[in-house]
């Protein structure tokens, strides 16, 4: 089965559902890819018989993040301030953003982010919410937000938190330095590095691998699968 | 600024606060100055530089300490170069961000419960919670040192000390550049809260900061860029 939208779709295949950011080349996490990935999450998505989620973006680059114009209009157009400039309201699509986004994180089944080139800003967030990711060499990830006069806001400050701790967090958000996947792989943002061409069949067989094992799933083992993959599959000379 | 051991004192600098200390105590002496150039929007960075080695406090003057702490709306900059164990550690350990120099050595008390705050809940805090969920306890009754205390992320950089105030400086520099009060203070309002909470409390509510900081900032700057059009 297969549901596609204008800039995002999701395919079930063996068990496994796609999701696959569709705005090549830069797969933007526009407004409006947004909104169809709300729609595809509470439609298909949470109604899927999956056992474990993909996600990954079209042509070269996992995601280069949000359209920054565009997003600040729609915030601070949508938003309401008291008299004191204090927030009294923010814009309901931004709620479900974030909901949208948890969702993946907080799903009982395995969720990998299969990332390659660009991953940055929102589409950073969105590969944080998953469970597992692996990275093509020569990726780049990063939350650059803070450059461009504001924070990570679809729960990136809380995930890398969880991921790195409090100083490298903090580092991360102040400094919106982009990573190359080695040094996000030494401080902890991400699982492996594998090469281009064989991203997609290692995030598959990971996938399989968990799914056959006679143990629940947990993302309390993550590393252990990882590295007892690696062992079966003999790829740890491209890791 | 001239770090002399046994002596405490205060630099404003810069929008830092640069507080050399000799002994916890100190933190008080300047607790009020500090309190009235964060109010008055002067600094956004507390770094504090311990050079002592008494490092006792009694219970009540450590929780008062800690709330005080834990209340400001600053990065918070732990800066230590020796034996770091018992209150000092808990004071470290309070921090935003630590850094050492290559004279750290950690000793994690024997038993958790010597700490006023929850010893887990904080290592889960500055080390991450979610691929070390059991292993902090290992940390109890070991010594580190300075490349290992850096390899479990509990400081972010290890300095050369004999430069010490220049290495910071550059440090906070890079941390801050093209960013102004309303920025820095809406993502330290976001990890406060998560500071607050701990890691453990509900993820909507934790989540429900971040979202407030960031349309906050973002309507502010938008209508602050509107009117200077």
């Amino acid at each position: 089965m297969k549901i596609e939208l204008n800039k995002v779709y999701f395919e079930e295949k063996d068990n496994i559902g796609y999701l696959v950011i569709n705005d090549p080349p830069a797969n933007k996490t526009t407004a409006l890819f947004l909104k169809e990935l709300i729609f595809m999450v509470r439609e298909y998505i949470s109604q899927s018989k999956v056992k474990g989620i993909i996600i990954t973006g079209k042509g070269r680059t996992y995601s280069s993040g949000a359209d920054v114009d565009q997003l600040k209009e729609i915030v601070a157009t949508q938003s309401k301030l008291d008299s004191n400039d204090n927030l009294v309201g923010y814009p309901i699509w931004y709620l479900e953003n974030r909901a949208t986004f948890n969702y993946f994180n907080s799903l009982d089944i395995p969720v990998i982010s299969a990332i390659k080139g660009m991953c940055i800003g929102s589409g950073m967030e969105l590969a944080l919410c998953s469970h597992i990711r692996i990275c093509s060499k020569n990726s780049l990830m990063g939350l650059p937000e803070s450059t461009f006069g504001f924070l990570p806001g679809v729960t990136g400050t809380l995930r890398v938190l969880e991921l790195v701790g409090l100083g490298k967090a903090l580092e991360l958000v102040f400094n919106g330095e982009i990573l190359s996947v080695e040094e996000a792989m030494e401080i902890g943002l991400v699982d492996g590095i594998v090469s281009k061409k064989e991203l997609l069949p290692y995030c598959e067989g990971l996938m399989k691998f968990i799914l056959q094992n006679e143990k629940m799933y947990s993302k309390k083992y993550i590393e252990k699968y990882i590295t007892e993959y690696n062992k079966v599959c003999k790829t740890s000379n491209n890791i | 600024m001239i770090i002399e051991k046994g002596k405490s004192n205060l630099l404003i600098q810069d929008a830092t606060a640069f507080l050399n200390i000799n002994n916890l105590n100190d933190i008080f002496k300047h607790k009020d100055v500090i309190e009235k150039n964060i109010v008055e929007d002067k600094i956004n960075v507390l770094l504090i530089i311990w050079t002592g080695q008494d490092n006792a406090q009694t219970n009540d003057q450590k929780v008062e300490l800690y709330k005080w702490l834990k209340s400001l709306i600053v990065l918070t900059i732990g800066v230590i170069n020796n034996y770091c164990s018992g209150d000092l550690l808990e004071l470290f350990m309070t921090c935003d961000i630590r850094l050492g120099g290559d004279n750290l050595s950690i000793e994690f008390p024997d038993d958790e419960s010597v700490f006023i705050f929850n010893f887990e809940e904080r290592c889960q805090l500055l080390m991450g919670n979610e691929r070390n969920i059991d292993g902090y306890k290992s940390l109890l009754k070991t010594t580190l040192h300075s490349k290992e205390i850096y390899k479990i992320g509990l400081i972010n950089k290890i300095i050369d000390m004999d430069d010490m105030l220049s290495e910071v400086r550059k440090y906070i520099s890079k941390l801050l550049k093209n960013k102004n009060m309303n920025q820095i203070k809406s993502i330290l309002k976001c990890f406060k809260h998560y500071t607050h909470l701990g890691l453990n409390h509900n993820r909507e509510l934790l989540l429900e900061q971040e979202s407030k900081q960031f349309c906050e900032l973002i309507v502010k700057e938008y209508y602050k860029n509107e009117d200077m059009r």
